[in-house]
């Protein structure tokens, strides 16, 4: 079961306020959901998949379903899974799985995971901290977006969550749609947007009495704004202000992005750029010069949809646009926005790309990528929309007007939409457009003015075709991975959009479990060459990892943030959401150099933790304890280090395996010599002093004598920290 | 374990090591492994973000009276400044604020004004002036250099700012500004620029534990058959050999860093130059974006960032290697003529570079604008201005033939040359 919330509840704005809890529990009902009732102890309750066989069954080798429940866990929770989730997908093989998944996906780490995806399309996070969201408000539209300055004078904090809250916007109302298992094309279609108390004070109003922030005032919830058409993440402010637009840009920026977003159309490939800064481009080349118009045909009349919303994200409600001979009208995928429509034009837009198979095919892209950090393969030839209906390459088609201005699409000096511009227009000046005029009126010029625009061209073909020049096996590496990609596809459409279902399809696929290989011919080396994640860990996802394995964060102490979030976060390929937006996923010479040292360093935060706690809490060292003496054949020791093994890097290794062998060497060449040191007073016994214990490490709290550890008298502490660190910065750590 | 050591071991285990973008068409003449240090040209770029205003820099207007409406900026135009042949605006209280840099360097700057870069998008501004083409695309000209230089370098380009969607050429590496950087350089001890204590209490455990790990994953590595994970097994071996080259940034760092951001990444970015692990640096310094108040928030500005530009010189004169360092400075765009209601300025494509360094000729301006900043075309062999578009002759000079004029000094191949194509014709921008 989810919870969702009727936001009609809130339509009433401030009167409601005056509840002040409202906002956390008041309206809000218990919806069944797909995944509601499944769980590892309930798994025929669990919807179920048809799974997917492995394409190359001769070949392909992947993970078992404990392996893939691991890399599954670690990914979307930053856990490791539980011993009832390694239990039955032990036993029950896939089915068990996806139990262990619908948990998975109902842990709140999950829904944080999801923001943090989707922010690496849509930085929207750049406006955290500080008043950076705030500041992108106009306080005339949001009379009380600093509501706490009046109610919490110099309170920072509140003043700080109300920024974040209203950063967080559309990236909640993705985790809002995934939690409840709504059509992931709400993200779109929603007619509300979401806001906690400390966001909702800023958007719809503070009443004039006190009232208290209720009981969970940092809880997202649906609300409406009154007089403000929500279209989802379209309408949203911060998005609107990321994506921004300009007297000159004209909402194509914004254009471009919703179909790069929501369709899976890069615009840009779509023809070459003008690059020949000094050529003649004609009048009004974006209408009228075929080198522009291959791009802005398919942008423009979508531009157009952003119409009521300006630079700063606000709506203005007044459905004017410029004039056809200035810039298309707007439309979207062969139709042409209704009069009736100009004012909700963005909700019409949205409406229209939820329907759209596309938008599945963007979704399925994007989640894809975020979750295995690989990129889709493309072989294909870009392709454009198909024009034919605009201007008429046969000189057929197109509304008259002036033969020397150009078609839009067709072949220039017939047909043409381009029409005196002292006949048709929207008011403003001639040539230029106008925002002005009477919506509707005017007309596109030409010939008596009167003929309706031609709707924009409909959307390219979702299937183009594959360049023949490339690589035969490549080619065959795109149809195995389209194959796969179109049946998640399919199968998230037919669960209604439910964004769990895609999670679960692509943990599932082949994909996300291949391993490794038989060996292979050349040939078969590319064919294959999509298979097999091999994904730098991002700082968050690494972050969690250390936190998982080990037990402690990699910090200063328990008042700081770790430092792959904070300090290290752009050394280690990560992103900022402002001048940063690329993650660096190959490793580079600083990469490694923090990798080495985040490995020294959780080694020496972790193992002497490890050690002072009980045996039953320890997860390093479960059965062995600090003055277990280490010796080469010594079964005890060698299981440890199986554990370790186990542990950190997921692998299920024998006893006599060659990788046991090797750590072996680590632990006990580093004890030998320490041995040795502490012998010729060499090295001290004392531990360096980030190593030393006397609080603990995650509550920062005194610890009893019992519990402390400063001193290393038989190197057993500083050697076990060797063998830690040389696997906590191993490939199979730092990559998943 | 050293490069070499690596090297002798991956022989021993029969392996080739090459770049692990060998696959990448881009980068299929990469080259094995080597440990040669770069000693070419040090190329740093500076990119005064959000716009910067020429007018008030090296393309000086002003104006004639204090009683002039509409005046390009607050200074009189018989104020404006020389040194050599290079004219730059009185800024500062005493007008002489500039004075330490154009006056030091200008046997050495070449100032590009009037070119139009077509565009008042801050993206697209950025991009071209730093790529040579609005459109997204083509990489920064840093990158291309760097990918040209220095393939098989750690760190080729140091990223701190800027344009830096380097197109896969190569990567843009964030280096940090100075303190952390010794942290990673020394990454087994707790003090890095104290005590030589590890973690470990023994200097030689921490060689085990990196000798253990390039085993171990040689072994991995020897099992896998999947490309991808190959590959990615690789990239990480490679990674870890760029380790010990931090140890070398660090030893060159100064004992003192300055306070100023921008300086500090300079001072590292040479430190990485002189260690021979870096071929080019990109920072940036924002803020220039003044639609209000444009003296008030956009002069001391650029005053700090030219600035920035004279402290790169002093500091690689200090080093040594003012000989072999390139400064490259410009911006998204021009601001508009005169000042609009909120006495700032708008967007204006037409805009200037500054650079100086080997090859590049000093004491020169070439092309130029009117009194309002508006374009004038170029004669194709002087480069001097010949009037207006719609009254004179000659080429519209763009930032197109600004970066084919730069990939030409730098060396970049036709290979590059082909795959990140630049409209115009070539100009005799370096003579």
């Amino acid at each position: 079961m989810s919870q969702t919330c009727i936001h009609g509840s809130l339509k009433g704005g401030l009167a409601i306020l005056l509840l002040g809890s409202v906002l956390t529990v008041s309206g809000c009902k218990e919806d069944p959901t797909l995944f509601g009732g499944c769980s590892t102890q309930d798994i025929n309750a669990c919807p179920r998949s048809d799974g997917f066989a492995n394409p190359y069954e001769a070949q392909l080798e992947l993970l078992s379903w404990t392996e893939t429940l691991r890399k599954a866990s670690l990914e979307l929770t930053g856990k490791l899974p539980n011993e009832s989730q390694r239990a039955v997908a032990e036993v029950h093989g896939q089915l068990g799985l996806e139990a262990s998944l619908a948990e998975m996906m109902r842990d709140p780490r999950f829904s944080q995971r999801m923001i943090e995806l989707y922010n690496d399309h849509f930085l929207t996070d750049k406006y955290l901290g500080r008043e950076n969201a705030i500041e992108l408000l106009d306080e005339e539209e949001w009379p009380n977006l600093r509501w706490f300055e009046s109610r919490f004078p110099g309170d920072d904090d509140t003043a700080l969550m109300t920024n974040d809250s209203l950063a967080r916007e559309p990236l909640e109302l993705i985790a809002h749609v995934i939690r409840s298992e709504r059509p992931f094309t709400e993200i779109l279609t929603a007619d509300y947007t979401m806001a906690n108390t400390y966001s909702a004070f800023s958007m719809i109003g503070l009443p004039d009495i006190p009232v208290g922030l209720g009981d969970n005032p940092e809880g997202f919830q649906e609300i409406y704004v009154p007089g403000i058409p929500h279209a989802g993440i379209l309408t949203s402010a911060m998005f609107l202000n990321r994506f921004p637009t300009s007297d000159t840009n004209i909402n194509r920026h914004r254009s471009r992005m919703a179909y790069y977003f929501f369709l899976d159309i890069d615009i840009n490939q779509f023809g070459d750029r003008p690059v020949d800064a000094s050529s003649d481009f004609g009048e009004n080349p974006t209408l009228n010069n075929p080198d522009c118009t291959v791009c802005h045909t398919t942008m423009d009349p979508v531009a157009g949809l952003f119409m009521n919303w300006n630079e700063n994200g606000e709506y203005s409600g007044e459905g004017e646009w410029f004039g056809p001979d200035y810039i298309l009208p707007p439309g979207f995928n062969g139709e042409a926005l209704p009069d009736q429509d100009r004012r909700n034009a963005l909700q019409w837009f949205a409406q229209r790309v939820a329907q759209n198979p596309r938008f599945a095919q963007a979704t399925v892209k994007a989640v894809f990528q975020g979750l295995t950090g690989q990129e889709i393969l493309d072989v294909t030839i870009p392709a454009p929309p198909d024009m034919g209906g605009m201007g008429g390459s046969d000189g057929a088609g197109g509304a008259g007007g002036d033969p020397g201005v150009g078609g839009m699409g067709g072949d220039p000096g017939v047909g043409g939409m381009g029409g005196d511009p002292g006949v048709g227009g929207m008011g403003g000046d001639p040539g230029v457009g106008g925002m002005g005029g009477d919506p509707g009126v005017g007309g596109m010029g030409g010939v008596g003015g009167s003929t309706p625009p031609p709707p924009p061209p409909p959307l390219p073909d979702d299937n183009p075709n594959i360049d023949p020049t490339v690589d035969p096996a490549l080619q065959r590496a795109y149809n195995v991975q389209q194959q796969v990609l179109r049946t998640i596809q399919q199968r998230f459409i037919d669960s209604g959009y439910n964004f769990k279902v895609l999670v679960r399809e692509i943990i599932l696929s082949p994909y996300f479990r291949a391993k490794n290989a038989s060996p292979l011919t050349s040939d078969l080396e590319k064919e294959l060459s999509t298979f097999g994640t091999a994904r730098l860990l991002t700082p968050e996802l690494l972050s969690r990892k250390i936190e998982a394995t080990t037990g402690v964060r990699w910090r200063s102490n328990p008042n700081r943030s770790d430092y792959l979030l904070d300090q290290y976060r752009i050394f280690y390929g990560g992103i900022d959401s402002d001048l940063v937006t690329q993650r660096v996923t190959e490793p580079n010479g600083v990469m490694a150099s923090l990798a080495q040292r985040m490995a020294y360093e959780v080694a020496c935060s972790a193992v002497p933790y490890d050690f002072s706690k009980p045996a039953s809490q320890r997860l390093l060292f479960p059965d062995i304890d600090q003055n277990t003496a280490l010796s080469e054949t010594s079964d005890q020791v060698r299981e440890a280090v199986r554990h370790l093994h186990d542990r950190l890097l997921g692998e299920d290794l024998a006893g006599g395996d060659e990788e046991i062998a090797a750590t072996m060497v680590v632990l006990m060449e580093a004890y030998n010599l320490g041995r040795q040191g502490l012998a010729d007073e060499s090295v001290p016994e004392q531990l360096a002093g980030p190593c030393r214990l006397n609080n603990d490490r995650i509550t920062g709290a005194d610890l009893p004598d019992s519990r402390r550890i400063n001193r290393d008298t038989e190197y057993t502490m500083r050697a076990w920290m060797a063998a830690t660190s040389y696997l906590l910065s191993d490939y199979r750590y730092l990559y998943e | 374990m050293d490069r070499r050591d690596f090297i002798r071991m991956a022989s021993w285990a029969g392996l080739t090591c090459v770049l692990p973008a060998a696959m990448d068409p881009l980068r299929a003449s990469a080259q094995p492994i080597s440990g040669s240090a770069y000693t070419g040209t040090y190329w740093i770029f500076m990119h005064a973000g959000g716009g910067w205003d020429p007018t008030h820099l090296c393309d000086p207007k002003g104006r004639a009276t204090e009683n002039e409406n509409d005046p390009m900026g607050r200074f009189l135009k018989s104020d404006i400044r020389t040194a050599g042949n290079i004219e730059y605006a009185p800024l500062g209280d005493d007008g002489t604020a500039l004075d330490a840099f154009f006056q030091t360097h200008y046997e050495r700057l070449l100032v590009i004004n009037g070119m139009d870069t077509t565009t008042n998008g801050h993206d697209q501004g950025t991009r071209g002036t730093w790529s040579g083409r609005t459109a997204e695309g083509h990489p920064p000209i840093g990158a291309l250099i760097a990918a040209t230089h220095g393939p098989n370098l750690p760190m080729p380009l140091i990223g701190y700012g800027g344009y830096l969607d380097t197109q896969g050429v190569t990567n843009a590496v964030p280096l940090g500004d100075g303190g952390l950087l010794h942290n990673l350089a020394h990454p087994s001890r707790p003090d890095p620029t104290g005590s030589e204590e590890n973690y470990f209490g023994h200097p030689d455990v921490p060689g085990i534990v990196q000798r253990e790990q390039q085993l171990r994953l040689l072994r991995l590595q020897g099992k896998q058959r999947l490309p991808r994970i190959w590959d990615g097994q690789n990239e990480l071996m490679l990674a870890r050999l760029g380790q010990d080259d931090l140890k070398r940034v660090s030893e060159s760092l100064p004992d003192d860093f300055s306070n100023n951001q921008l300086e500090r990444q300079i001072q590292v970015a040479l430190a990485a130059y002189q260690a021979g692990l870096s071929v080019s640096v990109s920072v940036s310094r924002g803020g220039f974006d003044t639609h209000g108040n444009h003296d008030g928030n956009h002069l001391p500005r650029l005053i700090d960032f030219v600035n920035g530009a004279n402290f790169a010189m002093q500091e690689a004169e200090r080093m040594g290697i003012a000989d072999k360092v390139a400064v490259v400075m410009g911006s998204d765009f021009g601001r508009t003529p005169g000042y609009n209601n909120g006495n700032g300025k708008d967007h204006w494509p037409i805009s200037s570079m500054m650079m100086m360094g080997p090859g590049i000729p000093g004491n020169r301006v070439i092309g130029g604008t009117d009194d309002r900043h508006g374009l004038q075309l170029i004669d194709p062999v002087t480069l001097l201005p010949t009037g207006a578009p719609d009254t004179a002759e000659g080429a519209r000079l763009s930032i197109a033939h600004v970066h084919r004029a730069l990939r030409n000094l730098s060396g970049v191949p036709n290979d590059f040359k082909a795959a990140f194509p630049l409209a115009g014709e070539d100009l005799p921008i370096f003579g």
